[in-house]
């Protein structure tokens, strides 16, 4: 699907074309009427206002104590936490998890598999989505006295006012009081996202640290790392939209097996390809389009397998 | 010399400012949507001021603008007009070329529409803004050869638009 004649046209403008592939490209395009178009468009411009003017007026908002760099975030917090409404769904997928699993008495145990994703009512209006390849497990007739919930995976979590609770990893805890929050745990690394109120995340070493809404903070190898900023409303796994910064490509091919449901086959690619960007868990085609051309790669898509190739 | 520092954030805007306009203009937002687009990126990016360093404010400009210019705001048209003070062949402004003019304006107004999103950005940055390929890959977070693909696909369009042909 990809082609070393595809960048021909941009090379034919940066004036580093070949003769021979000059020859070839003014085969298939009319060269010259492309080179008078581009003339023409360069005496055309957009309606821009004047930046003197728009700098003035930005100038002003500036001040406003709304807008100041790093204000505290009160407005967020005052939100009251949209209490989901897909709950037949998440029922009956939790009858029929409590009816197939059901080890100890009470016990709760939810896997999903690759591709496959499940909302669960824990109590009380608190939800869990969980991502695919992720399982939870808790204890629903003890749970009045111990609100633990152990999670490998990822997952979201939308805990309803006054509900307080623990998500148990096997790298840190995350205790969480009426808020909305997302735990990622993979590969010696615990990502401890919070979309609301604040939750207090504790390493392996009791170690601890509290975030609020916005923010999030990263447990690697067991390290606590700084709190950093996030700006999104809900985690990416559940808008299709998954966002990575600098994870090794190996690491992006167990992301791609875990949400599209298929075997990836790397081949040439060096497997140490740092990937920053996102991974559109709800359309494979797109993404792996995305990540192909990203990462600069080639790939094939069969039915149940993807290969990738290096350029 | 952060980008809280006034003086280097009044350094991004200049800098930026116009291709930004140019961004969100490019996916059909009204004049009017534009304006305030651009300005909610430039508040956006002094609220996160201290979070950011200097190079990454201009990926964080577009990445903003790309999602607020979404949808609500997206008329699918594409307006451009003609710089001041350029005038082609003086002997050649008749009514004629004129209509030629304004035919060939609209022409390529919706080609530019036409082109998918990926395409049309890199086109705009470096037909527009005047970018070079490398500071375009280091605006959209992407390879260079990714930018050549895209472009090249961008010029394909408009060479199979025949903008120049007569009907």
């Amino acid at each position: 699907m990809d082609n070393p004649n595809d960048i021909l046209l941009s090379k034919w403008l940066q004036k580093t074309i070949s003769d021979a592939e000059l020859e070839l490209l003014s085969q298939e395009y009319d060269l010259d009427s492309l080179q008078e178009v581009l003339k023409r468009q360069e005496s055309l411009e957009f309606d821009l206002a004047p930046t003197d003017d728009l700098w003035s007026t930005l100038e002003e908002k500036l001040t406003d104590k709304e807008v100041k760099p790093e204000r505290i975030k009160t407005s967020s917090r005052g939100f009251k936490s949209l209490l989901p409404l897909i709950v037949l769904l998440a029922l009956l997928l939790s009858a029929l998890v409590y009816y197939f699993m059901r080890p100890a008495p009470g016990e709760i145990n939810i896997n999903t598999k690759p591709a496959q994703q499940v909302q669960q009512i824990i109590a009380n209006n608190t939800t869990v989505d969980l991502a695919p390849g992720s399982s939870i497990v808790y204890n629903e007739d003890t749970w009045q006295e111990s609100r633990v919930v152990n999670l490998r995976g990822q997952a979201f979590f939308d805990v309803s006012k006054g509900d307080k609770f623990s998500v148990n990893t096997s790298l840190g805890v995350v205790e969480v009081l009426g808020t909305e929050f997302e735990v990622w745990e993979r590969d010696e690394i615990l990502t401890v996202s919070c979309y609301e109120g604040q939750v207090k995340v504790t390493n392996a070493n009791g170690q601890s640290m509290e975030i609020g809404a916005g923010e999030k903070v990263i447990v690697n190898n067991g390290q606590i790392g700084q709190i950093e900023k996030h700006d999104t409303q809900r985690p990416g796994f559940l808008t299709g939209r998954v966002s990575y910064d600098k994870i090794e490509f190996s690491s992006l091919v167990k992301e791609i097996e875990r949400f599209y449901n298929v075997a990836v086959n790397t081949n040439d690619v060096e497997m140490t390809k740092s990937f920053s960007g996102i991974l559109i868990s709800n359309d494979i085609e797109k993404g792996c389009s995305y990540i192909a051309e990203t990462l600069d790669l080639n790939y094939e898509m069969g039915t149940e397998k993807i290969e990738f190739y290096s350029n | 010399m952060g980008i809280c520092e006034k003086a280097t954030y009044q350094n991004i805007f200049y800098q930026w400012n116009e291709s930004l306009q140019r961004f969100v203009l490019s996916r059909g937002v009204s004049s009017a949507d534009s304006l305030d687009i651009v300005q909610e990126c430039f508040l956006k990016l002094w609220q996160n001021c201290a979070e950011l360093t200097v190079e990454h404010a201009g990926p964080f400009l577009l990445k903003v603008a790309r999602n607020l210019s979404i949808d609500q705001y997206r008329k699918g048209q594409v307006r451009l007009k003609y710089k001041k003070g350029i005038s082609t062949s003086v002997d050649s402004q008749d009514g004629q070329f004129l209509l030629e003019e304004s035919e060939f304006k609209q022409k390529l107004e919706r080609t530019i529409a036409s082109m998918p999103e990926k395409c049309r950005e890199v086109f705009i940055l470096s037909r527009f803004d005047k970018k070079t390929y490398k500071e375009i890959a280091n605006s959209l977070e992407i390879s260079v050869k990714a930018v050549e693909k895209r472009m090249s696909k961008a010029l394909a369009i408009l060479a199979k638009q025949n903008i120049l042909k007569k009907r």
